[in-house]
């Protein structure tokens, strides 16, 4: 921090010193929003949703994704959060930077343009905004250096935090193969024994990544005791968590509408393959 | 809290602020509700997949195609049809194909192409008529699938 002698000048050099970073964060912000989100703007299956996909399911998908932001920003975000008013801020403004790259970039791509509906535009530019939103706040532990502060209220976050930060790895990963056909062709031409391999795979190599990100700097595996509780607390719930998540992103993503739920399984174990790899590697990503 | 460490002896593990610490401190019973659940969650998975492994037959998409109702538009009509695959595999490109008939002759023939219709499962379409399917025989037929 600024060291003014002098209250008055050392309290603007303050305020310069805290909008200088917050402009570089917000360049940031834009700079991870578009690096995460251009394979997803790229993909057709998005585009189409766009203009068909049930309105409900998007408000679903659009509000679901603002608590994540939310708790992203507590950990990581735009700029030093201290209250959880200025997370909710910083999710809104993780939003509009999402919502603003993404429309740029579609226009660019023609991807939207004029002879368009509204609603399509609409609802083309929501699809692509929020993997835009959650890149603008991973953006800062990508490109920038995380302060003091944040790295320590990562560590504290205990528990839940190590469970929340799975989540969003699973996310960020999933979403940008969620829409795709490929995913769910994956799905229907395996048989259910590859299907079983696929999830037994994932497994092992979230526990080995686990393993390795979280007991590094330590000697040993300390204990068999301690080996089975970090398989079940963080491999298995992780796990869990995954598939959870991919099955609510088969579902806003229409993938679950008629289909019979052990092929819905298939396709959540699919999905869950980039979804457990992000969710392990989650601490070295965000 | 000092279990876990008690194997460490080369003294890597001085970052005292280390992502291990939320491994080791002893659980709470929250979080031993919350590996339960996520161990149920897990097993099912497995015990289902595994199911179906076993007692699946493995055999060909088994295709069927019902009316789910006629709706009069502007210029046309529309058929919308449900399109069930009871079989155990995934059949693509299904093509469907609509006939009305007059006295055994068909005057009309519409068809439609889904992409996938995955096992033991349900999609929907709708074929259109210029001629109004209540005043003839309305015949429906899957023509054919490939393998995904």
């Amino acid at each position: 921090m600024s060291a003014g002698s002098g209250v008055a000048r050392a309290k603007s050099a303050e305020t310069d010193e805290e909008a200088r970073r917050f402009r570089l964060g917000l360049a940031r912000a834009y700079g991870g929003a578009v690096i995460f989100a251009l394979p997803v703007m790229m993909t057709m299956e998005l585009w189409w949703l766009g203009f068909y996909m049930n309105r409900w399911r998007l408000l679903v998908y659009i509000l679901a994704v603002v608590p994540l932001l939310v708790g992203l920003s507590r950990l990581s975000g735009i700029r030093e959060t201290y209250r959880w008013r200025d997370d909710v801020i910083d999710a809104l403004v993780a939003i509009s930077v999402g919502a603003t790259s993404s429309a740029a970039v579609l226009m660019l791509m023609s991807i939207i343009g004029s002879g368009m509906t509204t609603d399509e535009v609409v609802g083309k530019i929501a699809l692509q905004s929020l993997p835009a939103a959650i890149g603008a706040l991973v953006a800062q532990s990508e490109f920038g250096s995380q302060s003091e502060e944040e790295e320590r209220r990562k560590q504290e976050s205990g528990y839940a935090g190590e469970l929340f930060l799975m989540l969003v790895g699973a996310i960020y990963l999933g979403l940008t193969v969620a829409p795709t056909e490929e995913m769910i062709l994956i799905a229907y031409r395996m048989s259910d024994w590859h299907a079983i391999a696929l999830l037994l795979a994932s497994l092992l190599a979230m526990h080995a990544i686990v393993y390795a990100v979280e007991f590094r700097g330590q000697a040993a595996m300390p204990g068999d005791v301690s080996a089975f509780r970090v398989f079940l607390r963080f491999t298995v719930v992780g796990y869990a968590i995954v598939l959870l998540a991919s099955l609510y992103m088969l579902w806003v993503f229409g993938r679950t509408d008629g289909v019979s739920p052990h092929e819905v399984l298939a396709a959540a174990v699919v999905l869950g393959l980039p979804g457990s790899l992000g969710a392990a590697a989650a601490r070295l990503i965000i | 809290m000092g279990g876990s460490r008690q194997g460490n002896e080369e003294g890597g593990g001085q970052s005292g602020a280390d992502a291990g610490d939320a491994a080791a401190q002893p659980p709470s019973r929250l979080e031993w509700i919350v590996a339960a659940l996520g161990l149920l969650l897990v097993a099912s998975a497995l015990g289902l997949l595994l199911y179906e492994a076993v007692t699946g037959d493995g055999g060909p998409p088994d295709l069927s195609v019902t009316v789910r109702d006629t709706l009069t538009m502007d210029d046309h009509y529309l058929v919308r049809v449900a399109l069930r695959n009871e079989g155990d595999a995934t059949a693509a490109e299904v093509q469907v194909e609509g006939e009305l008939l007059r006295d055994g002759e068909a005057t009309e023939t519409s068809a439609i192409t889904i992409d996938f219709v995955p096992a033991q499962s349900q999609r929907q379409a709708g074929l259109i008529f210029r001629l109004d399917p209540a005043a003839h025989e309305l015949r429906l037929r899957v023509l054919g699938y490939s393998e995904p």
